[in-house]
């Protein structure tokens, strides 16, 4: 796999889990 | 409106939504879309597309469902209704009747095949079936009679697979879609993550999962500059999220007035690209890359979505003596992603019979298994001639981006986009980036009819996709009778090859379009160890014998490289074929008046509903 490839796919897989866990975050703040 | 149902718990509201848009796409029709675009480059013009339209889009949805929610409006004609005022907005609303009731009809059918798949894995009933013919037969596409005599099998999981849908959709938002979301959600991570572990952990044999990871993301930059690229990534966000179906307007019209929409529709979506981009892509290629090698996956990627889900995962998951185990949770997690997305689907149709038309839950329930019955027969039994694919592009890809250009233009321009935004933040959990204000305004729309015009462009105009054109399909008979398996590759499309098979097939489809009607043949041919096959016998239809006579046969085999083997040695044999010449047209003319004549259903009843409301409030005031 090439860099570039690397690259992509940690980025993107990187992005969706953090935008996962800022919904996650909201959710729960808001129950407290 | 007090009677109106409403969500349970925020959780389940979340995983309902999140199971709205999770479906089979996810798994199957990204990693196949992404493969023959520019693997990781794909990517790019993805999140570009999920950000200029998939994100503004279901925020629009969310607003103008509960919107129309509170007014007691579960489905588009009411809720475009209450929006625009116009004595048209109702009619322009029953797309969001259509478009969700005629993707059920053959949506309902792949459910089924994955219900029915998990049954066989369980059962090992394809221990050494040939896949591609396995799944043919079973779908009566083929009926060279190896493993199923037509689409009877199929047509019996259909039935159960509806009886389902219509038993859950009965049961009402609360008890029936969101406890089914509660159940299903969870257990597809858990089977994600179980067949995540298992490909991840295969041992190779003719490459490995990192060769199926590299192709997916290793970017090739230069099909950046391929508008198709585009447009299949637009295609991708728009079907993965489920936008333009009236889905997503229906659930939001069950949330309270002042309850969040803006967080929920982000997690939704934020969920549904988690399993797309990180389970879609560490599944279904890097499996098919340890059984089959990376040079293969191209063909299989190019050879349609459920190529990947129905014929290379089993083969994969075979290999390695875990069809039963493996298989079943494979199968069960497409079912679960479908099952889902199905209920969520056909549930403004429901809403638009309770809401509308006032029938009981049992009345709208029952109105709508008649409907999805009578829909979903010529499915089955006309899905060799292209009536699935047939509805699946005029209602399932057309339909949704005009159904979303009409929505955001309504959203924006004409409810105006200053009440549509505060209408969205209204008891909203986060602030929506001022910046998706002015991209909802103009980016969004102009986006939407570039699509809408890259695709009538490509499909209807250069496709000549309005002409119907009969097929010609050459099938081996007799694969259970031997031990090792029967081969063929097409020539790679631009060689002579490739022009000289094109111009024999067309020979027949000419024979087929002039007789007007099915035309097949039957042969028997030897194959040699050295690549040569000869036509013993050809009988049939002496029409279509003119045009593929013994010769063009034999030749159209040997171009096509039809050859026996056993443990991947070729050996000379014998084989029985059938040649069947389709003659799809009048099939597909029977697709499109089945839409125009719902369609029209659908324009009359809510004339006749609105018009019985307005005599009412006469008559009261």
């Amino acid at each position: 796999m090439t860099a570039g490839g690397w690259v992509l796919m940690i980025v993107s897989m990187g992005a969706i889990v953090s935008l996962n866990l800022f919904c996650i975050t909201r959710f729960l703040r808001k129950d407290r | 409106m007090a009677d109106r149902e409403n969500w349970g718990s925020r959780i389940g509201l979340v995983f309902a939504a999140a199971g709205n848009a999770i479906g089979i796409g996810n798994l199957l029709r990204f990693p196949g879309q992404a493969a023959n675009n520019g693997g990781g480059a794909f990517i790019i013009p993805y999140l570009v597309s999920l950000l200029l339209f998939a994100m503004p889009m279901m925020w629009i949805a969310w607003t103008v469902g509960r919107f129309g929610g509170m007014f007691g409006h579960g489905s588009t004609p009411g809720m475009f209704d209450r929006m625009w005022g116009h004595r048209a907005a109702k009619y322009v609303g029953v797309m969001g009747l259509a478009i969700p009731l005629i993707f059920c009809f053959y949506y309902t059918y792949i459910e089924a095949w994955c219900l029915g798949y998990a049954y066989f894995s369980a059962t090992n009933r394809y221990a050494t079936a040939h896949m591609p013919t396995f799944l043919n037969e079973f779908l009566g596409v083929q009926r060279s009679g190896n493993y199923f005599s037509g689409a009877h099998t199929a047509f019996t999981f259909l039935m159960i697979t509806l009886v389902l849908n219509v038993w859950v959709l009965y049961r009402g938002v609360a008890r029936g879609i969101e406890l089914l979301a509660k159940v299903a959600i969870p257990l597809l991570f858990v089977f994600c993550v179980i067949l995540t572990v298992r490909v991840m952990t295969l041992p190779p044999i003719k490459g490995t999962v990192l060769d199926g990871i590299a192709f997916l993301w290793n970017p090739d930059f230069s099909k950046l500059t391929d508008p198709g690229t585009w447009l299949a990534a637009a295609g991708q966000v728009f079907f993965t999220l489920s936008i333009g179906f009236g889905a997503l307007e229906c659930y939001a019209s069950y949330v309270k007035k002042n309850d969040d929409i803006a967080l929920t529709a982000l997690t939704t979506a934020a969920t549904n690209e988690f399993v797309e981009v990180i389970f879609g892509s560490l599944i279904a290629i890097p499996a098919a890359a340890v059984f089959f090698g990376p040079q293969m996956i191209q063909e299989i990627a190019g050879s349609g979505t459920f190529s990947i889900g129905m014929v290379s995962m089993p083969e994969t998951l075979r290999a390695f003596g875990s069809i039963q185990v493996f298989g079943t949770i494979w199968f069960l997690l497409l079912f679960f992603a479908a099952f889902t997305s199905s209920v969520a689907v056909c549930q403004p149709v429901m809403a638009f019979f309770q809401d509308e038309a006032k029938l009981g839950r049992g009345a709208a329930a029952g109105l709508i298994g008649v409907f999805w019955i009578l829909g979903s027969i010529p499915v089955v039994y006309f899905m060799r001639y292209g009536f699935l694919d047939e509805l699946d592009f005029w209602a399932g890809t057309l339909g949704l981006v005009v159904f979303s250009a009409f929505e955001v233009i309504l959203f924006a321009w004409i409810f105006k986009i200053d009440r549509g935004w505060e209408e969205l933040h209204r008891g909203s959990l986060i602030r929506v980036p001022r910046i998706f204000y002015y991209i909802t305004k103009y980016v969004t729309p102009v986006a939407l009819l570039l699509i809408l015009g890259g695709w009538v462009w490509n499909d209807v105009i250069i496709g000549q996709k309005l002409i119907p054109r009969p097929t010609v399909n050459v099938a081996v008979m007799n694969r259970e009778d031997v031990h090792g398996e029967y081969v063929r590759s097409n020539p790679k499309s631009g060689t002579p090859e490739a022009e000289e098979a094109g111009a024999i097939l067309a020979a027949g489809r000419a024979a087929v379009a002039k007789a007007g009607r099915d035309l097949e043949l039957w042969m028997n041919v030897e194959t040699t160890a050295d690549g040569g096959v000869r036509v013993m016998d050809v009988n049939g239809d002496p029409a279509m014998l003119r045009a593929m006579p013994a010769d063009r046969l034999g030749r159209l085999l040997e171009l096509r490289n039809f050859h026996y083997a056993e443990d991947g040695v070729r050996r000379p044999a014998r084989a029985q074929l059938i040649v069947e010449g389709l003659n799809n047209g009048p099939y597909i003319w029977i697709a499109r008046v089945i839409m125009v004549a719902l369609a029209v259903a659908f324009l009359l009843i809510v004339r006749v509903i609105w018009e019985a409301r307005a005599a009412r409030e006469g008559g009261a005031a």
